[in-house]
């Protein structure tokens, strides 16, 4: 996932350095707090750990080997400022020393392998641990946490890779950078992800865990203020916020969701006849925003930006009024 | 071939890689010579040109540029080029292919593949298509190149107390010196760990056994780290560590600085020039 110089637009690179420097500068603060005059020897110390882990080939079903990033393992026993930090200090290694990964395109690796899985990675971990004390779910957790993170940063990875020749084109119209849309981009990334390096980091954040769960358990720092869900509402919202960003990728896939037909697309699909119970209920409700679209926004992709933060807001304003309704506390 | 023999060959080839980049950094050859904080600023200027320009010549011409500096830093020629071109075309190679055909990138046809009308069928290198690979392929080469430069020519001590010079975070950049120093603390810890290993070993193992293997490893690394990490702390603490660390550094700018990065600027002029009109 290490993107080499060159498959970037420099304008890309400067945005996604940019974009990394508030999380790192919270994130260091947040380790002087905690780590004091230490921060520097534990940080230097696990980040080559952490570069090690990168070097691993984790043994794959089916014979085959696949590299784990490890951030998500780092985030969970470290916390994730710090495993932020370790990524980070690792991936810099990487890119000066070992040609891993450009040098432009630094802040972009930075922020899909070292900002984004930890915070994903260490907020499913919490999320999904929290329902049970048995240290078998929490291993389990922590896997599924490696794989969800690791398919996260590859996501972005393909849309900041597929959104090149978008933008930038040649007066002749060749692509000038990567020379692939979305729609190539996402599916050749995330086939690659979603089977042999998901897996990898699943087992390496899973089995890693267990390991020292029965050898070292004083190892994972004990958080107490962590273990209440109200310190992930903001890191919820920033997730949520995120994924409304991505809302517009719907756009480039070619025709309707599977089932969720128009009157005049079912006719176009050769059924041959309209189920009548369709016929007699599709009139009865004529949504606002049909198809996410604001005609006075005039523009399909701000449309969809809208569509998402507007559904985001009903959707919360709905619950909220139901607890208040219904007097419900939130523990 | 065993994971257990392909993580032990990562792991040796990863200090081979920086002992024989060492040997190279103490040549006494052109860029050698050079302050690294004027490399690092002229190979700032040249990546920017390289990733900016819109023109397939200016990269190629800066890259025959490298191929002179290289020369006449005593840099093998066969060595600098083949380091870059023997793995890009499985990487950037495998990627820049399909882009080449008129499927993926439209335009006037080259050369035509498969052409079949009755039922559309139609495959073509397109010139765009070419034109676009060439691009991501030289634009990812000449990058790399220039990497390879800067580190073959800096021992990696010199190149971050030049950043340190260049108001980089300073807090980053000890961190980067401490982290570098003690990878291969920790390589040779792995390496005795998976040799030793491999040394009792007698049958096979299983997948499932090979990745519990890698992550007990990993695991007792974890333990092993934090201990090594306090033992540190001590030391710097006895050694008088109070919060704050000073870089020292020796550098002084010579005659040859100054002529390097008026150089660097008019050769991307020159070139920019050049080719403006192609």
């Amino acid at each position: 996932m290490h993107i080499p110089d060159g498959y970037l637009s420099p304008t890309t690179s400067f945005t996604l350095y940019t974009v990394c420097t508030p999380f790192l500068m919270k994130a260091s603060r947040e380790a002087k707090k905690k780590l004091d005059s230490k921060t520097i020897p534990l940080i230097s110390l696990f980040s080559a750990l952490s570069f090690l882990i990168m070097m691993f080939n984790v043994p794959l079903p089916g014979g085959t080997t696949g590299h784990a990033v490890g951030t998500v393992i780092s985030s969970i026993i470290l916390g994730p400022w710090i495993g932020m930090l370790t990524t980070t200090v690792a991936l810099i290694i990487q890119a000066l020393f070992f040609g891993d990964g450009g040098i432009l395109t630094l802040g972009a690796n930075i922020f899909n392998m070292a900002i984004v899985m930890a915070l994903a990675g260490y907020a499913i971990f919490r999320f999904l641990a929290g329902w049970k004390k048995e240290t078998g779910w929490k291993i389990v957790s922590a896997a599924v946490a490696g794989y969800i993170a690791i398919n996260l940063a590859a996501l972005l990875a393909a849309v900041e890779l597929g959104i090149q020749p978008i933008i930038f084109r040649s007066i002749t119209g060749q692509p000038l950078y990567f020379p692939y849309g979305l729609t190539v981009s996402i599916p050749a990334m995330m086939l690659g992800h979603l089977t042999l390096a998901g897996l990898a980091e699943a087992f390496v954040t899973g089995l890693t865990l267990s390991w020292i769960y029965r050898t070292n358990p004083s190892l994972i720092t004990p958080d107490k203020k962590v273990a209440k869900s109200g310190r992930f509402f903001p890191l919820a919202i920033v997730i949520i916020f995120l994924l409304i960003l991505l809302t517009p990728l719907g756009l480039l896939t070619p025709g309707t969701a599977w089932g969720e037909w128009s009157r005049q697309q079912l006719s176009e699909l050769g059924l041959g006849y309209i189920p009548a119970g369709f016929d007699r209920w599709t009139g009865l409700w004529s949504a606002p925003f049909s198809g996410y679209n604001f005609s006075v926004l005039g523009n399909s992709f701000l449309g969809y930006l809208f569509s998402g933060f507007l559904g985001v807001f009903i959707v919360v304003s709905v619950v909220y009024l139901l607890f208040k309704v219904f007097k419900l506390k939130n523990k | 071939m065993s994971f257990i023999e392909k993580n032990l060959e990562n792991i040796t080839g990863a200090i081979q890689n920086s002992v024989f980049s060492e040997t190279i950094a103490k040549k006494d050859g052109f860029l050698q010579r050079l302050d690294p904080r004027t490399k690092i600023v002229c190979f700032i200027l040249f990546l920017l040109a390289v990733n900016l320009s819109v023109n397939l010549y200016f990269i190629i011409s800066v890259y025959i540029f490298l191929l002179i500096f290289a020369g006449i830093s005593k840099i093998s020629l066969k060595f600098f080029i083949t380091r870059v071109w023997l793995f890009l075309p499985f990487f950037t190679g495998i990627i820049a292919l399909p882009a080449i055909f008129n499927f993926f990138t439209p335009g006037k046809p080259l050369l035509t593949l498969i052409n079949n009308p009755q039922q559309h069928f139609f495959i073509a290198v397109t010139q765009n298509g070419l034109l676009t690979a060439l691009f991501l392929l030289t634009r990812v080469a000449t990058s790399v190149s220039l990497g390879i430069l800067l580190v073959l020519t800096t021992p990696w001590i010199r190149l971050l107390k030049a950043l340190d010079r260049l108001h980089a975070p300073q807090i980053l950049i000890i961190m980067t010196m401490m982290t570098y120093r003690y990878i291969f603390v920790l390589l040779e810890t792995v390496n005795s760990m998976f040799l030793a290993r491999k040394s009792r070993m007698v049958g096979r193992f299983t997948q499932w056994e090979n990745r519990h293997l890698v992550s007990s490893a990993l695991g007792t690394l974890f333990g092993k780290t934090q201990v090594l990490s306090e033992e540190i702390y001590q030391a710097m603490l006895s050694r008088g560590y109070r919060n704050k660390i000073y870089i020292l550094s020796d550098f002084s700018l010579t005659i040859l600085d100054f002529w390097s990065i008026v150089a660097t600027t008019a050769i991307i002029f020159g070139l920019f020039l050049i080719w403006r009109t192609q």
